[in-house]
């Protein structure tokens, strides 16, 4: 038995990549095995080109890729990886659904926020209340926070207009909002019978 | 003495000038005024140095107006400087109607500080900025403010609501004009902003040559037509409400006082 046939990868379903070749994709499939392969030594380049092979990826020629082609798809490949800050031998976490997601889960962060109090996660809590406390949390409808309350206008405070810009001038407000009463009452007299108008 | 009325002696005499360009509604506004102060029994003299028109003119609603003689802009110039060293000698209250366009009094103002000059001799001059919805209507506000210095401490913008055309807001036509920095800047600096409210029949009003009361009342002139019943309803309701509200919003002491009539003195009297 030759060197090339001492690893076995089992058979992935390719992903294609724009401008990327299929020596590359395969690279990418088995990049944890092959970073760590190669990092301890275990893996030569001979015997990935042919486990590439074995597994149908072939050169242009039909034979199995060349070693020099292999390593510049993978040093491509990390590359790749490194733009989008992983690296070859660390899979991204996997993605967990919402249906999967196990009871009492808690959002990274999110317990030690419930715990110091804060306000950014008011309303969650953990699960059960007292000694049926649980670690996990779940939203737990709580009464609903009193409506913000708009600002009192201070008495003899300038009013505000929206005919003026907010960084305008005291008095071009208060003049404007004295003028926004007048346009209402011209209005009801020159647009009689029509109903009132956002402007 | 009621409030905001002072003794003529007390206060200084106030002249009324109203500025902007053609067919904003500079005559139709100082008409208004006149009519009005003098139904409150405050005596105003009128000057009609309008040469452009002359039909629809102050003399035409007010026979003793002075009027300005034929002539060109120099000619109107003098005229008005007569007219403002008469009333700086002689302390009474005047409108002033200059007309649009190329004016006498806007080549006065180009050549000497009138308004410091007239300020100067404890006369408070209220400068009326007559404007439409258009922006162009801004051009004389912009102009006096900050080219010719022409901005007196009492200044009122007035919104002709008179020029919004049919079906449109108020508050929507004139949104654009008051955006504008020109007007801005004016309010920053003490000027006031009022709202003239229009009166869609005024036209059948001057065109008969009538005072509001006279149209109100169902008046003709001359063996001339009447007001029909709902232009005098309409007449009414502008005269008798809208009108007082506008000029109730102005500062007291920018308007015109009632005469005082001579009170016998205590030693006279005892």
């Amino acid at each position: 038995m030759s060197d090339a046939q001492a690893i076995l990868f089992r058979k992935k379903r390719l992903q294609a990549f724009r401008g990327r070749g299929k020596l590359y994709s395969w690279l990418r499939a088995h990049r944890e095995k092959i970073a760590g392969g190669l990092a301890s030594g275990e893996y030569t380049w001979a015997m990935l080109c042919a486990e590439c092979a074995r597994h149908g990826v072939m050169s242009r020629q039909g034979g199995p890729p060349e070693r020099t082609a292999a390593w510049k798809a993978w040093q491509t490949l990390c590359r790749d990886l490194a733009a989008s800050g992983e690296s070859p031998g660390e899979r991204p976490p996997r993605r967990v659904y919402p249906s999967q997601t196990p009871k009492g889960w808690v959002p990274p962060g999110i317990a030690a926020a419930i715990a110091a109090g804060n306000p950014a996660v008011e309303g969650v809590r953990p699960v059960g209340t007292g000694a049926e406390a649980s670690a996990g949390t779940a939203l737990v409808p709580r009464a609903p926070p009193p409506p913000p309350v708009p600002p009192t206008r201070a008495e003899g405070k300038v009013p505000f207009s929206r005919l003026a810009d907010p960084d305008d001038p005291p008095e071009v407000h208060a003049a404007y909002a004295e003028l926004e009463e007048q346009f209402d009452k011209a209005d009801w007299y020159l647009l009689a019978g029509s109903s009132k108008k956002r402007r | 003495m009621p409030d905001g009325q002072m003794r003529p002696v007390d206060r200084p005499p106030i002249l009324w000038i109203a500025l902007g360009r053609q067919r904003v509604g500079k005559t139709a506004l100082l008409n208004t005024a006149v009519q009005y102060f003098r139904a409150e029994g405050k005596p105003v003299r009128v000057w009609n140095a309008d040469q452009q028109n002359r039909s629809h003119t102050l003399s035409m609603f007010f026979p003793d107006a002075d009027e300005v003689p034929n002539g060109g802009i120099e000619d109107g110039k003098a005229w008005i400087e007569a007219r403002i060293e008469e009333l700086i000698k002689d302390r009474y209250d005047a409108v002033l109607d200059v007309g649009g366009g190329a004016t006498g009094f806007s080549r006065l103002v180009q050549e000497v500080p009138v308004l410091e000059a007239i300020e100067g001799s404890a006369v408070r001059v209220v400068g009326l900025f007559c404007i439409g919805p258009e922006k162009a209507d801004l051009d004389y506000l912009e102009q006096f403010a900050e080219v010719d210095r022409f901005m007196p401490a009492a200044s009122v913008i007035v919104l002709n609501t008179g020029l919004v055309l049919s079906g449109r807001s108020a508050g929507g036509a004139f949104k654009p004009v008051l955006a504008h920095p020109a007007i801005k800047g004016a309010l920053a600096h003490g000027a006031k902003v009022a709202m003239m409210p229009a009166l869609t029949c005024m036209a059948q009003v001057t065109d008969r040559g009538l005072t509001f009361a006279e149209a109100m009342d169902g008046r003709g002139k001359d063996g001339g037509e009447p007001l029909s019943l709902f232009d005098r309803a309409r007449v009414n309701r502008w005269w008798t409400r809208d009108v007082p509200e506008f000029f109730g919003k102005l500062p007291a002491e920018w308007l015109p006082a009632a005469r005082v009539e001579a009170q016998p003195s205590d030693s006279e009297a005892g």
